[in-house]
Protein backbone atom coordinates (compact mmCIF):
# COMPACT_ATOMS: atom_id res chain seq x y z
CA UNK A 1 0.00 0.00 0.00
CA UNK A 2 1.56 3.45 -1.01
CA UNK A 3 2.30 5.92 1.54
CA UNK A 4 -1.38 8.43 0.68
CA UNK A 5 -3.41 5.12 0.90
CA UNK A 6 -1.88 4.40 4.28
CA UNK A 7 -2.94 7.55 5.76
CA UNK A 8 -6.38 7.59 4.12
CA UNK A 9 -7.02 4.10 5.94
CA UNK A 10 -5.70 5.20 9.41
CA UNK A 11 -7.86 7.81 9.20
CA UNK A 12 -10.76 5.79 8.27
CA UNK A 13 -9.79 3.69 10.70
CA UNK A 14 -9.23 5.74 13.60
CA UNK A 15 -12.87 7.95 12.59
CA UNK A 16 -14.52 4.03 13.22
CA UNK A 17 -12.13 3.14 16.45
CA UNK A 18 -11.26 6.38 18.41
CA UNK A 19 -13.23 8.96 16.25
CA UNK A 20 -11.42 11.72 19.07
CA UNK A 21 -8.05 11.23 17.77
CA UNK A 22 -9.14 11.15 13.70
CA UNK A 23 -7.21 13.39 11.90
CA UNK A 24 -6.35 13.81 8.52
CA UNK A 25 -4.26 16.60 6.86
CA UNK A 26 -5.25 16.63 3.13
CA UNK A 27 -2.66 19.17 2.48
CA UNK A 28 -0.06 16.72 3.20
CA UNK A 29 -1.61 14.25 0.76
CA UNK A 30 -0.39 13.99 -2.79
CA UNK A 31 -2.36 16.49 -5.18
CA UNK A 32 -3.98 13.52 -6.90
CA UNK A 33 -5.64 11.37 -3.35
CA UNK A 34 -6.17 15.61 -1.80
CA UNK A 35 -9.55 15.64 -2.91
CA UNK A 36 -10.09 11.97 -2.15
CA UNK A 37 -9.14 13.06 1.52
CA UNK A 38 -11.27 15.90 2.10
CA UNK A 39 -14.28 14.10 0.92
CA UNK A 40 -13.37 11.43 3.33
CA UNK A 41 -13.28 14.41 6.55
CA UNK A 42 -16.34 16.07 5.37
CA UNK A 43 -17.83 12.14 5.54
CA UNK A 44 -16.51 11.08 8.70
CA UNK A 45 -17.49 15.30 10.46
CA UNK A 46 -20.69 14.35 8.78
CA UNK A 47 -20.81 10.75 10.42
CA UNK A 48 -19.68 11.81 13.78
CA UNK A 49 -21.81 14.48 13.76
CA UNK A 50 -25.20 12.05 12.99
CA UNK A 51 -23.60 10.16 16.05
CA UNK A 52 -23.47 13.09 18.53
CA UNK A 53 -27.13 14.11 17.41
CA UNK A 54 -28.43 10.18 17.37
CA UNK A 55 -26.35 10.41 21.21
CA UNK A 56 -27.87 13.05 22.43
CA UNK A 57 -31.35 11.70 21.22
CA UNK A 58 -30.77 7.97 22.91
CA UNK A 59 -30.57 10.15 26.32
CA UNK A 60 -33.70 11.76 25.62
CA UNK A 61 -32.68 15.70 24.99
CA UNK A 62 -35.27 16.13 22.21
CA UNK A 63 -33.95 20.00 21.96
CA UNK A 64 -31.00 18.88 20.96
CA UNK A 65 -29.35 20.64 18.03
CA UNK A 66 -29.63 18.82 15.16
CA UNK A 67 -26.96 18.77 12.17
CA UNK A 68 -26.99 21.44 9.64
CA UNK A 69 -29.04 21.01 6.47
CA UNK A 70 -26.06 20.00 4.48
CA UNK A 71 -26.03 17.02 6.76
CA UNK A 72 -28.30 14.65 4.55
CA UNK A 73 -27.23 11.87 6.73
CA UNK A 74 -28.96 13.15 9.77
CA UNK A 75 -32.28 13.56 7.94
CA UNK A 76 -33.72 10.59 9.13
CA UNK A 77 -32.84 11.62 12.50
CA UNK A 78 -34.31 14.97 12.44
CA UNK A 79 -37.33 13.59 10.80
CA UNK A 80 -37.83 11.70 14.24
CA UNK A 81 -36.50 14.16 16.55
CA UNK A 82 -39.55 16.54 14.95
CA UNK A 83 -41.58 13.20 15.39
CA UNK A 84 -41.09 13.44 18.58
CA UNK A 85 -40.94 16.74 19.63
CA UNK A 86 -44.97 16.54 18.25
CA UNK A 87 -45.30 13.91 20.53
CA UNK A 88 -44.55 16.09 23.47
CA UNK A 89 -46.70 18.54 22.36
CA UNK A 90 -49.62 16.37 21.77
CA UNK A 91 -48.82 14.87 25.45
CA UNK A 92 -49.12 17.85 26.46
CA UNK A 93 -52.23 19.04 24.67
CA UNK A 94 -53.70 15.72 26.26
CA UNK A 95 -52.59 16.76 29.49
CA UNK A 96 -54.52 19.78 29.54
CA UNK A 97 -57.60 17.51 28.03
CA UNK A 98 -57.20 17.19 24.58
CA UNK A 99 -58.35 14.11 23.79
CA UNK A 100 -58.75 14.81 20.12
CA UNK A 101 -54.98 14.17 19.67
CA UNK A 102 -53.84 11.74 17.44
CA UNK A 103 -50.88 9.74 16.33
CA UNK A 104 -50.25 9.12 12.71
CA UNK A 105 -46.60 7.79 13.15
CA UNK A 106 -44.36 5.53 15.19
CA UNK A 107 -46.07 2.66 14.26
CA UNK A 108 -47.39 0.07 17.57
CA UNK A 109 -46.84 3.19 19.95
CA UNK A 110 -49.17 5.42 17.52
CA UNK A 111 -51.87 2.47 18.19
CA UNK A 112 -51.41 2.88 21.88
CA UNK A 113 -51.58 5.95 22.33
CA UNK A 114 -54.31 6.67 20.05
CA UNK A 115 -55.76 4.05 21.86
CA UNK A 116 -55.72 5.44 25.03
CA UNK A 117 -56.88 9.09 23.56
CA UNK A 118 -59.80 6.88 22.10
CA UNK A 119 -60.38 5.93 25.69
CA UNK A 120 -59.80 9.10 27.54
CA UNK A 121 -62.10 10.71 24.63
CA UNK A 122 -64.81 8.80 25.60
CA UNK A 123 -64.33 8.88 29.00
CA UNK A 124 -64.67 12.59 29.05
CA UNK A 125 -67.89 12.33 26.88
CA UNK A 126 -69.73 10.36 28.70
CA UNK A 127 -68.66 12.75 32.30
CA UNK A 128 -69.47 15.85 29.64
CA UNK A 129 -72.81 13.89 29.51
CA UNK A 130 -73.47 12.77 32.89
CA UNK A 131 -72.24 17.02 33.91
CA UNK A 132 -74.20 17.57 31.47
CA UNK A 133 -77.58 15.74 32.99
CA UNK A 134 -76.33 16.71 36.87
CA UNK A 135 -76.44 20.38 35.13
CA UNK A 136 -79.95 20.29 33.57
CA UNK A 137 -81.31 18.78 37.05
CA UNK A 138 -79.01 21.36 39.01
CA UNK A 139 -81.02 24.22 36.83
CA UNK A 140 -84.34 22.33 37.66
CA UNK A 141 -83.91 22.22 40.99
CA UNK A 142 -82.79 25.90 41.23
CA UNK A 143 -85.82 26.71 39.10
CA UNK A 144 -88.05 24.83 41.91
CA UNK A 145 -86.10 26.81 44.78
CA UNK A 146 -86.94 30.17 43.27
CA UNK A 147 -90.69 29.13 42.84
CA UNK A 148 -90.47 27.22 46.65
CA UNK A 149 -88.88 30.68 47.78
CA UNK A 150 -90.95 32.78 46.13
CA UNK A 151 -94.42 31.07 47.26
CA UNK A 152 -92.82 30.65 51.15
CA UNK A 153 -91.14 34.26 50.69
CA UNK A 154 -94.79 35.56 50.26
CA UNK A 155 -96.77 33.43 52.19
CA UNK A 156 -98.20 34.51 55.67
CA UNK A 157 -97.91 31.30 57.47
CA UNK A 158 -94.89 31.06 59.12
CA UNK A 159 -92.41 28.25 57.42
CA UNK A 160 -88.92 27.17 59.43
CA UNK A 161 -86.90 23.34 59.62
CA UNK A 162 -85.13 22.68 62.38
CA UNK A 163 -82.20 20.22 62.78
CA UNK A 164 -83.64 17.49 64.75
CA UNK A 165 -80.07 16.96 66.55
CA UNK A 166 -78.95 20.01 67.28
CA UNK A 167 -82.03 22.22 67.17
CA UNK A 168 -80.37 24.59 64.92
CA UNK A 169 -82.40 26.97 62.26
CA UNK A 170 -81.68 25.66 58.94
CA UNK A 171 -85.07 27.72 56.89
CA UNK A 172 -87.25 30.35 57.65
CA UNK A 173 -89.04 31.94 55.45
CA UNK A 174 -89.79 36.10 55.78
CA UNK A 175 -92.94 35.15 57.91
CA UNK A 176 -90.88 33.40 60.26
CA UNK A 177 -87.84 35.47 60.08
CA UNK A 178 -89.62 38.27 61.20
CA UNK A 179 -92.31 36.36 63.43
CA UNK A 180 -89.18 34.37 65.47
CA UNK A 181 -87.37 37.95 66.37
CA UNK A 182 -91.08 39.00 67.99
CA UNK A 183 -92.07 39.08 70.72
CA UNK A 184 -93.73 35.74 71.23
CA UNK A 185 -90.49 34.65 68.87
CA UNK A 186 -88.26 33.13 71.38
CA UNK A 187 -91.47 30.95 73.01
CA UNK A 188 -92.15 29.68 69.76
CA UNK A 189 -89.31 28.77 68.62
CA UNK A 190 -88.54 27.04 72.05
CA UNK A 191 -91.28 24.74 71.38
CA UNK A 192 -90.50 23.96 67.95
CA UNK A 193 -86.73 23.14 68.98
CA UNK A 194 -88.44 20.67 71.92
CA UNK A 195 -90.73 19.29 69.33
CA UNK A 196 -88.02 17.99 66.58
CA UNK A 197 -86.08 16.80 69.62
CA UNK A 198 -88.35 14.37 70.82
CA UNK A 199 -88.00 12.95 67.56
CA UNK A 200 -91.57 12.21 67.21
CA UNK A 201 -94.08 11.32 64.29
CA UNK A 202 -94.73 14.40 62.47
CA UNK A 203 -98.62 15.12 63.21
CA UNK A 204 -101.11 19.01 63.59
CA UNK A 205 -100.79 20.81 66.46
CA UNK A 206 -101.76 23.36 68.24
CA UNK A 207 -99.22 25.99 69.84
CA UNK A 208 -100.87 29.33 71.72
CA UNK A 209 -98.16 31.52 72.39
CA UNK A 210 -98.73 34.95 74.78
CA UNK A 211 -96.69 37.89 75.06
CA UNK A 212 -98.33 38.81 78.05
CA UNK A 213 -100.62 41.35 76.54
CA UNK A 214 -102.43 39.30 73.64
CA UNK A 215 -102.90 35.56 72.66
CA UNK A 216 -101.87 33.85 69.31
CA UNK A 217 -102.93 30.29 68.86
CA UNK A 218 -101.10 28.62 65.91
CA UNK A 219 -101.91 25.44 63.95
CA UNK A 220 -98.77 23.24 63.54
CA UNK A 221 -97.94 20.94 60.96
CA UNK A 222 -94.71 18.97 60.99
CA UNK A 223 -92.79 16.93 58.62
CA UNK A 224 -89.73 14.99 59.10
CA UNK A 225 -87.42 15.65 56.14
CA UNK A 226 -83.10 15.01 55.44
CA UNK A 227 -81.65 18.07 54.64
CA UNK A 228 -77.98 17.96 53.89
CA UNK A 229 -77.47 14.38 55.61
CA UNK A 230 -79.16 15.84 58.44
CA UNK A 231 -82.20 14.63 60.43
CA UNK A 232 -84.88 17.79 60.13
CA UNK A 233 -88.23 18.95 61.00
CA UNK A 234 -89.97 21.43 58.58
CA UNK A 235 -92.77 22.98 60.27
CA UNK A 236 -95.44 25.38 59.14
CA UNK A 237 -97.37 27.74 61.28
CA UNK A 238 -100.58 29.48 61.00
CA UNK A 239 -102.36 31.47 63.13
CA UNK A 240 -105.35 30.59 63.65
CA UNK A 241 -106.03 33.23 66.76
CA UNK A 242 -109.04 34.84 64.38
CA UNK A 243 -110.54 31.58 63.67
CA UNK A 244 -110.11 30.07 67.25
CA UNK A 245 -112.02 33.52 68.74
CA UNK A 246 -114.64 33.29 65.58
CA UNK A 247 -115.05 29.63 66.79
CA UNK A 248 -115.21 30.35 70.58
CA UNK A 249 -118.05 33.25 70.29
CA UNK A 250 -119.89 30.49 67.88
CA UNK A 251 -119.75 27.82 70.88
CA UNK A 252 -120.55 30.53 73.33
CA UNK A 253 -123.67 31.54 70.74
CA UNK A 254 -124.56 27.89 70.90
CA UNK A 255 -123.58 27.05 74.20
CA UNK A 256 -124.85 30.15 76.11
CA UNK A 257 -127.66 32.06 77.08
CA UNK A 258 -126.80 35.28 76.00
CA UNK A 259 -128.98 37.24 78.31
CA UNK A 260 -128.53 34.94 81.45
CA UNK A 261 -124.86 33.88 80.51
CA UNK A 262 -126.80 30.16 81.99
CA UNK A 263 -126.20 27.14 79.41
CA UNK A 264 -128.11 27.46 76.45
CA UNK A 265 -131.18 24.36 75.88
CA UNK A 266 -128.85 23.11 73.17
CA UNK A 267 -126.31 22.58 75.56
CA UNK A 268 -128.79 21.51 78.62
CA UNK A 269 -130.53 19.02 76.68
CA UNK A 270 -126.91 17.56 75.10
CA UNK A 271 -125.53 17.44 78.68
CA UNK A 272 -128.86 15.85 79.85
CA UNK A 273 -128.36 13.25 76.99
CA UNK A 274 -125.17 12.18 78.12
CA UNK A 275 -125.34 12.21 81.57
CA UNK A 276 -128.26 9.31 81.13
CA UNK A 277 -125.68 7.43 78.55
CA UNK A 278 -123.56 7.55 81.15
CA UNK A 279 -126.14 6.39 84.19
CA UNK A 280 -125.07 9.05 86.18
CA UNK A 281 -127.39 9.71 89.09
CA UNK A 282 -128.57 12.87 89.58
CA UNK A 283 -131.45 15.22 90.01
CA UNK A 284 -133.22 17.18 87.39
CA UNK A 285 -134.73 20.37 88.48
CA UNK A 286 -137.57 22.11 86.27
CA UNK A 287 -137.72 25.95 87.43
CA UNK A 288 -140.39 28.25 86.00
CA UNK A 289 -140.63 31.94 86.90
CA UNK A 290 -143.43 33.40 88.27
CA UNK A 291 -145.79 35.88 86.68
CA UNK A 292 -143.09 36.75 84.03
CA UNK A 293 -145.60 38.29 82.05
CA UNK A 294 -147.35 40.49 84.44
CA UNK A 295 -143.88 41.92 85.29
CA UNK A 296 -143.16 42.25 81.65
CA UNK A 297 -146.50 43.72 80.84
CA UNK A 298 -146.52 46.04 84.09
CA UNK A 299 -142.65 47.19 84.44
CA UNK A 300 -141.43 46.48 81.24
CA UNK A 301 -139.37 43.86 79.46
CA UNK A 302 -136.27 45.86 81.03
CA UNK A 303 -137.58 44.96 84.20
CA UNK A 304 -138.30 41.23 83.19
CA UNK A 305 -135.05 40.33 82.29
CA UNK A 306 -133.41 41.72 85.23
CA UNK A 307 -136.17 39.58 87.00
CA UNK A 308 -134.64 36.76 84.59
CA UNK A 309 -131.28 37.62 85.35
CA UNK A 310 -132.17 37.60 89.13
CA UNK A 311 -133.13 34.11 88.70
CA UNK A 312 -130.71 32.86 86.86
CA UNK A 313 -128.25 34.35 89.29
CA UNK A 314 -129.99 32.52 91.73
CA UNK A 315 -130.34 29.32 90.26
CA UNK A 316 -126.50 29.20 89.57
CA UNK A 317 -125.69 28.85 93.66
CA UNK A 318 -127.70 26.05 93.49
CA UNK A 319 -124.81 23.85 93.26
CA UNK A 320 -121.41 24.34 92.49
CA UNK A 321 -120.77 20.99 89.95
CA UNK A 322 -124.72 21.45 88.79
CA UNK A 323 -125.80 22.49 84.92
CA UNK A 324 -127.66 25.52 85.17
CA UNK A 325 -129.69 25.88 81.62
CA UNK A 326 -131.78 28.41 80.38
CA UNK A 327 -134.57 26.69 77.96
CA UNK A 328 -136.74 29.10 77.15
CA UNK A 329 -138.61 32.31 77.91
CA UNK A 330 -139.13 31.75 81.66
CA UNK A 331 -138.19 28.08 82.10
CA UNK A 332 -135.03 27.05 83.41
CA UNK A 333 -133.39 23.42 84.64
CA UNK A 334 -130.95 22.36 86.44
CA UNK A 335 -128.73 19.27 86.55
CA UNK A 336 -127.60 18.65 89.77
CA UNK A 337 -124.90 15.51 90.46
CA UNK A 338 -125.05 12.84 92.49
CA UNK A 339 -127.91 14.70 95.07
CA UNK A 340 -131.27 13.35 95.87
CA UNK A 341 -134.63 15.24 95.09
CA UNK A 342 -135.54 16.43 98.49
CA UNK A 343 -132.14 17.78 99.25
CA UNK A 344 -132.70 19.94 95.76
CA UNK A 345 -136.08 20.52 96.61
CA UNK A 346 -134.54 21.88 99.78
CA UNK A 347 -132.30 23.73 98.49
CA UNK A 348 -134.93 25.36 96.36
CA UNK A 349 -137.23 26.79 98.73
CA UNK A 350 -134.33 28.53 100.49
CA UNK A 351 -133.46 29.58 97.09
CA UNK A 352 -137.09 30.49 96.35
CA UNK A 353 -136.93 32.26 99.62
CA UNK A 354 -134.08 34.69 99.15
CA UNK A 355 -135.02 35.67 95.58
CA UNK A 356 -138.22 36.59 97.19
CA UNK A 357 -137.00 38.94 99.91
CA UNK A 358 -137.39 42.54 99.79
CA UNK A 359 -135.06 44.21 97.21
CA UNK A 360 -134.16 48.34 99.14
CA UNK A 361 -132.62 49.13 95.16
CA UNK A 362 -135.18 47.79 93.34
CA UNK A 363 -138.59 50.02 93.04
CA UNK A 364 -140.18 47.64 91.28
CA UNK A 365 -142.84 46.50 93.52
CA UNK A 366 -143.94 42.55 92.36
CA UNK A 367 -142.39 39.15 94.30
CA UNK A 368 -139.61 37.70 92.65
CA UNK A 369 -140.86 34.10 93.25
CA UNK A 370 -140.28 30.81 91.29
CA UNK A 371 -141.72 27.41 90.83
CA UNK A 372 -139.76 24.44 90.50
CA UNK A 373 -140.20 20.69 89.87
CA UNK A 374 -137.82 18.15 90.97
CA UNK A 375 -137.24 14.66 89.33
CA UNK A 376 -134.30 12.31 90.64
CA UNK A 377 -132.54 10.03 88.43
CA UNK A 378 -131.11 6.77 89.36
CA UNK A 379 -128.49 4.91 87.63
CA UNK A 380 -131.36 2.77 86.27
CA UNK A 381 -133.29 4.97 85.13
CA UNK A 382 -135.29 3.80 81.47
CA UNK A 383 -137.28 7.53 81.06
CA UNK A 384 -135.89 9.40 78.26
CA UNK A 385 -135.13 12.87 78.03
CA UNK A 386 -137.84 14.15 77.21
CA UNK A 387 -139.99 11.89 79.63
CA UNK A 388 -138.13 13.04 82.54
CA UNK A 389 -138.48 17.10 81.45
CA UNK A 390 -142.23 16.41 81.15
CA UNK A 391 -142.29 14.71 84.26
CA UNK A 392 -140.52 17.78 86.21
CA UNK A 393 -142.39 19.91 84.11
CA UNK A 394 -145.66 18.27 85.56
CA UNK A 395 -144.06 18.52 89.07
CA UNK A 396 -143.02 22.35 89.09
CA UNK A 397 -147.27 22.87 87.78
CA UNK A 398 -148.29 20.96 90.81
CA UNK A 399 -145.85 23.32 92.94
CA UNK A 400 -147.23 26.39 91.14
CA UNK A 401 -150.79 25.59 91.54
CA UNK A 402 -149.89 24.66 95.36
CA UNK A 403 -148.86 28.04 95.68
CA UNK A 404 -151.00 29.88 94.20
CA UNK A 405 -153.73 28.12 95.94
CA UNK A 406 -151.57 29.03 99.48
CA UNK A 407 -151.08 31.96 98.38
CA UNK A 408 -155.10 32.90 97.96
CA UNK A 409 -155.99 30.75 101.10
CA UNK A 410 -153.27 33.77 102.77
CA UNK A 411 -155.48 36.30 100.95
CA UNK A 412 -158.55 35.28 102.60
CA UNK B 1 -65.17 56.55 -25.20
CA UNK B 2 -64.22 55.06 -21.68
CA UNK B 3 -66.46 52.08 -20.71
CA UNK B 4 -68.30 53.44 -17.99
CA UNK B 5 -69.72 50.18 -17.26
CA UNK B 6 -66.18 48.50 -16.89
CA UNK B 7 -65.88 46.69 -13.36
CA UNK B 8 -63.23 48.85 -11.51
CA UNK B 9 -62.20 45.79 -9.61
CA UNK B 10 -58.85 44.22 -10.23
CA UNK B 11 -57.49 40.91 -9.80
CA UNK B 12 -53.95 42.52 -8.88
CA UNK B 13 -55.78 44.13 -6.00
CA UNK B 14 -56.44 41.16 -3.82
CA UNK B 15 -60.08 40.51 -2.23
CA UNK B 16 -60.71 36.66 -0.83
CA UNK B 17 -63.96 36.53 -2.83
CA UNK B 18 -61.51 37.15 -5.59
CA UNK B 19 -61.24 33.91 -5.64
CA UNK B 20 -64.35 33.18 -7.08
CA UNK B 21 -66.89 29.96 -7.47
CA UNK B 22 -64.39 27.24 -8.03
CA UNK B 23 -66.57 24.70 -7.70
CA UNK B 24 -69.48 26.56 -10.14
CA UNK B 25 -66.45 27.47 -12.56
CA UNK B 26 -64.49 23.93 -12.34
CA UNK B 27 -67.57 21.75 -12.42
CA UNK B 28 -66.43 19.12 -14.56
CA UNK B 29 -62.81 19.17 -13.54
CA UNK B 30 -63.52 20.22 -9.90
CA UNK B 31 -61.64 21.83 -6.91
CA UNK B 32 -58.45 19.86 -6.62
CA UNK B 33 -55.44 19.84 -8.95
CA UNK B 34 -52.14 18.37 -8.91
CA UNK B 35 -49.26 19.58 -6.96
CA UNK B 36 -47.02 19.64 -10.02
CA UNK B 37 -48.97 22.42 -11.45
CA UNK B 38 -48.84 24.43 -8.03
CA UNK B 39 -45.46 23.71 -8.28
CA UNK B 40 -44.50 25.09 -11.93
CA UNK B 41 -46.36 28.42 -11.34
CA UNK B 42 -44.50 28.78 -7.87
CA UNK B 43 -41.05 27.75 -9.34
CA UNK B 44 -41.26 29.88 -12.93
CA UNK B 45 -42.40 32.46 -10.84
CA UNK B 46 -39.47 32.74 -8.46
CA UNK B 47 -37.03 31.88 -11.62
CA UNK B 48 -38.62 34.93 -13.19
CA UNK B 49 -38.36 37.60 -10.32
CA UNK B 50 -34.98 36.02 -9.36
CA UNK B 51 -33.54 36.51 -12.35
CA UNK B 52 -35.71 40.52 -12.75
CA UNK B 53 -35.10 41.89 -9.12
CA UNK B 54 -32.02 39.21 -7.63
CA UNK B 55 -32.74 35.82 -5.25
CA UNK B 56 -33.25 37.91 -2.00
CA UNK B 57 -36.27 40.45 -3.42
CA UNK B 58 -37.81 37.60 -4.52
CA UNK B 59 -37.49 35.67 -1.27
CA UNK B 60 -38.76 38.77 0.49
CA UNK B 61 -41.52 39.21 -2.67
CA UNK B 62 -42.87 35.59 -1.86
CA UNK B 63 -42.26 36.12 1.70
CA UNK B 64 -44.64 38.82 1.27
CA UNK B 65 -47.23 37.02 -0.40
CA UNK B 66 -47.68 34.31 1.57
CA UNK B 67 -48.04 36.64 4.44
CA UNK B 68 -51.48 38.54 3.16
CA UNK B 69 -52.57 34.87 1.72
CA UNK B 70 -51.77 33.16 5.39
CA UNK B 71 -53.77 36.69 6.79
CA UNK B 72 -56.26 36.33 4.61
CA UNK B 73 -56.84 32.48 4.81
CA UNK B 74 -56.83 33.13 8.55
CA UNK B 75 -59.10 35.80 8.38
CA UNK B 76 -61.37 34.03 5.96
CA UNK B 77 -61.30 30.09 6.67
CA UNK B 78 -60.59 30.01 10.28
CA UNK B 79 -62.22 31.08 13.90
CA UNK B 80 -59.98 33.36 15.83
CA UNK B 81 -62.01 33.26 18.61
CA UNK B 82 -60.87 30.11 19.69
CA UNK B 83 -57.74 29.44 22.63
CA UNK B 84 -53.88 29.04 21.38
CA UNK B 85 -54.40 25.01 21.35
CA UNK B 86 -57.75 24.83 19.89
CA UNK B 87 -56.71 27.44 17.27
CA UNK B 88 -53.87 25.19 16.62
CA UNK B 89 -55.86 22.11 16.57
CA UNK B 90 -58.32 23.65 14.00
CA UNK B 91 -55.41 25.10 11.82
CA UNK B 92 -53.48 21.79 11.87
CA UNK B 93 -57.38 19.76 10.50
CA UNK B 94 -57.14 22.97 7.80
CA UNK B 95 -53.65 22.58 6.57
CA UNK B 96 -54.45 18.16 6.39
CA UNK B 97 -57.41 18.86 4.89
CA UNK B 98 -56.46 21.49 2.23
CA UNK B 99 -53.98 19.11 1.24
CA UNK B 100 -51.41 21.93 2.44
CA UNK B 101 -49.56 19.56 4.88
CA UNK B 102 -49.21 18.04 8.12
CA UNK B 103 -48.49 20.34 10.46
CA UNK B 104 -46.55 19.74 13.87
CA UNK B 105 -46.19 22.03 16.57
CA UNK B 106 -43.15 21.34 18.88
CA UNK B 107 -42.96 23.99 21.22
CA UNK B 108 -45.25 27.35 21.97
CA UNK B 109 -43.91 29.89 24.63
CA UNK B 110 -47.21 31.28 25.97
CA UNK B 111 -45.23 33.97 27.80
CA UNK B 112 -42.94 35.47 25.00
CA UNK B 113 -44.94 33.76 22.34
CA UNK B 114 -41.90 31.98 20.65
CA UNK B 115 -43.00 29.12 18.63
CA UNK B 116 -41.81 26.03 17.28
CA UNK B 117 -43.19 24.14 14.39
CA UNK B 118 -42.72 21.46 11.32
CA UNK B 119 -44.76 21.07 8.59
CA UNK B 120 -44.46 17.29 6.71
CA UNK B 121 -45.03 16.98 3.12
CA UNK B 122 -45.23 20.50 2.55
CA UNK B 123 -46.87 21.33 -0.61
CA UNK B 124 -43.73 24.04 -1.44
CA UNK B 125 -40.93 21.76 -0.99
CA UNK B 126 -41.13 17.93 0.10
CA UNK B 127 -39.36 16.11 -2.69
CA UNK B 128 -37.53 18.51 -3.97
CA UNK B 129 -33.81 18.33 -5.17
CA UNK B 130 -31.52 19.15 -1.79
CA UNK B 131 -30.01 22.44 -2.28
CA UNK B 132 -28.58 24.49 0.21
CA UNK B 133 -30.77 27.24 0.29
CA UNK B 134 -34.06 28.24 1.91
CA UNK B 135 -36.84 27.61 -0.33
CA UNK B 136 -39.97 27.34 2.17
CA UNK B 137 -40.03 31.49 1.93
CA UNK B 138 -43.51 31.74 0.95
CA UNK B 139 -44.58 28.95 3.73
CA UNK B 140 -42.74 31.43 6.60
CA UNK B 141 -44.98 34.46 5.44
CA UNK B 142 -47.86 32.24 5.17
CA UNK B 143 -47.73 31.04 8.56
CA UNK B 144 -46.61 34.39 10.12
CA UNK B 145 -49.79 35.78 8.69
CA UNK B 146 -52.10 33.43 10.32
CA UNK B 147 -50.38 33.48 13.23
CA UNK B 148 -50.69 37.71 13.07
CA UNK B 149 -54.26 37.52 12.05
CA UNK B 150 -54.98 35.34 15.34
CA UNK B 151 -52.54 36.85 17.89
CA UNK B 152 -53.01 40.45 16.58
CA UNK B 153 -49.62 41.01 16.63
CA UNK B 154 -46.81 41.06 13.78
CA UNK B 155 -44.99 37.72 13.89
CA UNK B 156 -42.02 37.34 12.30
CA UNK B 157 -41.39 33.38 10.71
CA UNK B 158 -37.80 31.86 9.51
CA UNK B 159 -37.43 28.37 8.05
CA UNK B 160 -34.76 27.05 10.83
CA UNK B 161 -33.94 24.09 8.67
CA UNK B 162 -35.32 22.30 5.92
CA UNK B 163 -34.39 18.83 5.54
CA UNK B 164 -35.22 15.43 3.30
CA UNK B 165 -35.40 12.17 3.08
CA UNK B 166 -37.31 11.34 0.74
CA UNK B 167 -40.28 13.09 2.71
CA UNK B 168 -39.34 16.75 3.18
CA UNK B 169 -40.06 18.36 6.82
CA UNK B 170 -39.49 22.01 7.09
CA UNK B 171 -39.02 23.79 11.11
CA UNK B 172 -40.35 26.80 10.92
CA UNK B 173 -39.40 29.14 14.00
CA UNK B 174 -41.26 32.28 15.03
CA UNK B 175 -41.44 35.07 17.64
CA UNK B 176 -43.10 38.20 17.94
CA UNK B 177 -41.61 40.73 16.17
CA UNK B 178 -42.85 44.19 18.00
CA UNK B 179 -42.09 42.50 21.29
Amino acid sequence: MNEAAQLLFDYLKDAWNQPDRARLDADALPEDFRELGEGLICFVEGVLEVRAFAKALSRGDLSAAPPGRQNELAAPLKALQASLRHMTWQSQQVAKGDYRQRLEFMGEFAEAFNTMTGQLSDRQAALESQIERIRAQSAALEQSNRVFQALTEGMVNWIAVVDSNTGERLFANRAARDGLEGKIGADVWNWLVRQARTGAEPRARELIASDGASVVTFSVTSHMLPWNERTAVAYMLSDVSDERKYLRELESRAYLDPLTQLNSRYYGMRTLSAWLGERRRFTLCFVDLDNLKYVNDTFGHAEGDRFLVAAADAIRQLSPDGVCVRLGGDEFMVLVPYADAEEVARDMEALRARLAAPRALEPAPYLRSISYGVVEVGEDNALPSSELLGLADERMYEYKRAQKKARKAQLK
Amino acid sequence: MPNILENPRRHSHFRWDGLGDIREGRGDLGEDMPVLVYRLMQFTMLDVLSREFGEAEADRLFRKSGHLAGTEFARNALNLQLDFDGFVAQLQRALAELKIGILRMERFDQGTGEIMLTVEQDLDCSGLPITDENVCTYDEGFIAGVLEAFAGRPYDVREVDCWASGDRVCRFSGRLSDA
